[in-house]
């Protein structure tokens, strides 16, 4: 049972990727699209809205739709000089946004921001504390350690910004880097630094809260990521629409526009996925294998990795040997064995009843120790659905 | 005439009492020691069994719906003493090795167990077929477990040897540890039979349909809901 | 599952894996596992070859032998892939060789490893689903069966040795103090062929504990439980009762507590049940010894621990967030 470190050092400053030639913007169901197949759009213009709420989706650079799919618009580049102009005109609006921004609070905050491409919306939530985990959620990123250290300005806006939208009273920041530069300011006294031991699963938001407030699942806390926040001092320092999203592929941290092809992303990198390899979108312990390259970067993507065929035993439908490695490991002291036991023959209500299976915090662990190589990752989330749905039938 | 054929023969196999109703199973451990012995047993429950059957379905419309489990007990226990006599009287040998167990054949779960499902309900012709096939069965059960544990424990049938010369008998055959592995591997054995027979059964019906892959799968599903 | 679209960067298209999360792995499979164990027998199997010559030999071969073919046919019986691969026959096999004694007859090692495999483990679904070891049903099965045949006692015959727990039970105290510590740790005495090499049994042991392979709170507790119950008995009478260290290191202790009693199926996997569960057992063992007409009761008192197993895993934490 190793224990991995989620320490990355300071990390690289952020790599920009070059803009690709096509763009693959997606969104979730409840948005409509608010611009009509070939039409022209410029950067920052708004692509997609929620129905429900303000939240829109703008288009990472200036060119023309291609194609309009569900939950999905494909836009080309443009390639004419109208760039230069466009540019001469956004930074007027955006630092009337800027300063419009910095006067609001609370759900007016929530959306403007929404607005301008970030969803804080449940951020505004009555709370008692905020816990921010500014962990690295997996051992082997490193967008955190790049985050804290060379865009500590982004930071320390959504930071702030975090604070005029949600109610809480006390303010946890929980982290294994070295984060004393970012306090300094006196606007971001009240957040408490923590720093637990670095080691994986304490990235897990649960533990990350536990860490700092000592309880287990307390009510009225709120958990917030660093990439959140993160986006949302992009947009509260520049005043512009989110284009743009950090994350890391290969061990280096990069910022590609919203949209990038994967495909894009791991040939600038260098990695070039062959037969029977796994391409992992954020992390390789909970993140899931993108079966189409031209996946686009979202703003809540962290991370793409590749997998070389054959590096690790395949995962097969063997029985559990009840060796019980995964009861060590797992951090939300389950019997994953158990769980996975009952899912693979249907006892969905056991699962619940018996064995808990709504603490699990989908950490992966299990499936990383597992020596019958069963899927026991999607055993638990199996599970947690099946039992869920019995829950609300009966 | 038919019905009573199909009533009769349910016992002889798919009503078994130890191997498929799962009754009777203390005497069917106990005294299957020897063949000799099982068949005993089995010969002493197809007379109480049979009589019981007949004479409680004699007196079915008669006793109270409230006392009917008491009656059918007096019934069976005025039964099993004439048996015990009887064999005390002509089987002393095998009155002695069943032991106790001939006088627990009143509480025996196949006797009331016929008498609750079937004779208080059937008239008497069905009650006296269906109690005998059941008890034929049962003494077919009891003694095929008998044989097979005193052949592989003693090395002999009926008290005669059949094995080779340098044969070691299996000790623990004979002994209760013998006895749950051998009745756990025949109704094993009996279940995969009738798995095998229940698909070919299907396999057969389902040839005229086109484009199903008869697989079995169906009757195996039904099967395994009956069980 | 193709990519790679051509117009976006000119990759060539290739088929991805799109399995579930986690994708990435410790590398320790079953085989892996079974491989430890069996390198943890190799010192004791070969200190049995040195002491028995071919005998040792052959009774391991045939038990191996036997094991693979009989899981080979339930598994084809039984409509399913063949599990030989991970190489639990081969380890189960071994174990109830290690039990024998080396001049056992051919046929009882066959019908002993057969209902091993068979009984022991296929017939409940294959590895992880036995609940008790497989390898003490087949072994227990023989010694009861054909006691003569399989008792050391009674086979070993060509040997100047002798069974300390024989002595002890028939002569008493006083009829071990002619066994040396030393003696009892190189396997100078009358047992199983594997589980008398007491030294090498621990050695072995300790390399899996090491590995990981097996915990480390089940042998402690089996040990703890034997030299805890015999102690209390020494210390009431010590002219009849034999000292703890004497009975951890005869008979089949040693060899119970690392490599039988920490079946993955039939333990335990929390600490507290772990430890209920070892303690458990090495106090049985004790009894029988002193109370039962067995010389050595190990088999029979790890298979009565199992069969309490599942309720000793009821001791366990509440999960995380639960009241």
């Amino acid at each position: 049972m190793q224990r991995f470190s989620l320490d990355s050092g300071p990390g690289n400053v952020p790599e920009q990727v070059p803009a690709p030639d096509e763009f693959i913007v997606s969104f979730e169901a409840d948005f409509v699209a608010c611009v009509a197949k070939k039409a022209r759009v410029e950067a920052g213009a708004a692509l997609a809205r929620a129905q429900e709420r303000s939240l829109r989706i703008h288009a990472p650079v200036a060119g023309v739709v291609t194609d309009i799919g569900p939950g999905r618009i494909c836009m080309a580049r443009a390639q004419d000089a109208d760039d230069a102009a466009d540019e001469a005109k956004a930074p007027q609006t955006a630092s009337e946004t800027k300063q419009a921004l910095d006067a609001l609070q609370g759900a007016a905050l929530a959306e403007a921001l929404g607005t301008l491409g970030v969803d804080a919306f449940a951020l505004t939530l009555p709370a008692k504390a905020v816990v921010v985990n500014a962990l690295n959620p997996e051992p082997g990123m490193v967008w955190v350690g790049s985050a804290l250290n060379h865009c500590a300005d982004t930071v320390r806006a959504g930071l702030r910004a975090l604070q005029r939208l949600s109610p809480a009273q006390t303010w946890y920041f929980v982290t294994a880097h070295e984060a004393g530069g970012l306090f300094e300011d006196e606007s971001l006294s009240r957040y408490a630094v923590v720093r637990p031991k670095p080691a994986y699963p304490a990235s897990m938001d649960a533990l990350a809260v536990k860490a700092a407030t000592g309880k287990e699942l307390p009510e009225g806390v709120l958990a917030v990521g660093l990439h959140d926040v993160f986006n949302i001092g992009a947009v509260a320092l520049t005043g512009t629409p989110l284009t743009e999203t950090i994350f890391d592929v290969a061990g280096k941290t990069c910022r590609a526009a919203i949209g990038t092809p994967a495909a894009h992303i791991l040939e600038h990198c260098g990695l070039q996925p062959q037969d029977g390899d796994i391409v992992a979108l954020n992390g390789l312990f909970r993140g899931r294998a993108l079966s189409d390259l031209r996946h686009g970067i979202g703003k809540a993507d962290i991370s793409l990795a590749v997998v070389r065929a054959g590096t690790y035993p395949p995962v097969s439908d063997a029985p559990c040997v009840g060796c019980g490695r995964c009861i060590d490991v797992c951090p939300a002291r389950l019997s994953p064995d158990m769980i996975s036991r009952c899912a693979e023959f249907g006892l969905f209500e056991k699962c619940r009843k018996s064995y808990y299976v709504e603490a699990c915090m989908e950490c992966g662990l299990c499936g990383f120790v597992c020596v019958a190589r069963r899927p026991m990752l999607q055993y638990m989330r199996l599970a947690k659905q099946e039992s869920a749905s019995l829950e609300v039938r009966s | 005439m038919i019905r009573m054929w199909k009533e009769f023969s349910k016992g002889l196999w798919k009503e078994l009492p130890p191997f498929r109703l799962m009754l009777g199973l203390c005497p069917t451990l106990a005294v299957t020691a020897s063949a000799n012995d099982g068949l005993g047993m089995g010969a002493a429950v197809i007379f109480v069994l049979t009589l019981s059957n007949v004479l409680i379905s004699l007196v079915r419309k008669i006793i109270p719906q409230k006392v009917r489990i008491a009656c059918y007990i007096a019934i069976a226990a005025t039964l099993v003493v004439v048996v015990e006599l009887l064999m005390q009287a002509f089987a002393y040998p095998l009155y002695q090795s069943l032991g106790i167990f001939v006088p627990l054949i009143v509480v025996n779960c196949i006797i009331l167990g016929r008498a609750e499902a079937f004779a208080g309900k059937n008239p008497v012709h069905l009650a006296l077929v269906d109690g005998l096939g059941i008890g034929i069965g049962y003494m077919i059960s009891l003694t095929f477990l008998g044989s097979l544990r005193e052949v592989l424990g003693k090395g002999t049938w009926f008290g005669h040897p059949v094995m080779w010369d340098g044969f070691e008998p299996f000790g623990f055959m004979v002994m209760a540890p013998g006895a749950f592995i051998a009745l756990g591997l025949i109704v094993g054995a009996m279940n995969f039979l009738n798995m095998r027979m229940a698909k070919k059964k299907a396999q057969g019906a389902l040839q005229e349909m086109d484009g199903c892959a008869a697989c079995g799968g169906c009757a195996m599903a039904t099967k395994s809901r009956e069980l | 599952m193709k990519s790679g679209n051509p117009e976006t960067g000119g990759m060539v298209p290739c088929l991805l894996i799109g399995e579930s999360a986690p994708h990435i792995h410790c590398g320790r499979t079953i085989r892996g596992l079974m491989l430890d164990i069996i390198i943890a027998m190799l010192p004791s199997a070969v200190l049995a070859i040195v002491y028995w010559g071919v005998d040792a030999l052959r009774v391991m071969a045939l038990a191996v032998a036997v094991a693979v073919l009989a899981e080979a046919a339930c598994c084809r019986l039984m409509g399913r892939k063949s599990s030989i691969d991970d190489l639990n026959a081969v380890v189960v096999g071994l174990l109830v060789a290690f039990m024998l004694p080396a001049g056992v007859a051919w046929w009882a090692v066959v019908v002993g490893v057969g209902l091993s495999i068979c009984l022991g483990k296929m017939v409940f679904g294959g590895i992880g689903a036995n609940p008790v070891p497989a390898a003490l049903v087949g072994y227990a099965a023989i010694s009861v069966c054909w006691g003569i045949h399989v008792d050391p006692d009674t086979v070993q015959l060509a040997t100047s040795w002798s069974d300390p727990l024989t002595k002890l039970k028939f002569f008493g105290a006083a009829g071990i103090e002619k066994f040396g510590y030393a003696d009892l740790l190189f396997g100078r005495q009358i047992g199983g062929l594997g589980s008398a090499n007491v030294g090498m049994i621990l050695l072995g042991g300790l390399y899996l504990v090491a590995r990981r392979t097996v915990r480390w709170q089940i042998p402690l507790a089996f040990l703890l439980g034997t030299a805890v119950v015999s102690g209390l008995f020494y210390m009431a009478a010590p002219e009849t009762y034999a000292p703890p260290l004497f009975h951890l290191l005869t008979g089949g202790v040693m060899f119970a507590a690392f490599f039988i009693a920490t079946d993955y199926a039939c333990s335990p996997s929390r600490t507290a049940a772990m430890f209920l569960y070892g303690v458990l057992g090495g106090a049985l063992v004790v009894l029988i010894r002193v109370y039962g007409m067995h010389v050595d009761g190990t088999a029979f008192a790890v298979l009565l621990a199992s069969l309490v197993v599942p309720y000793c895993v009821l001791l366990r934490p509440k999960p995380f967030g639960v009241k």
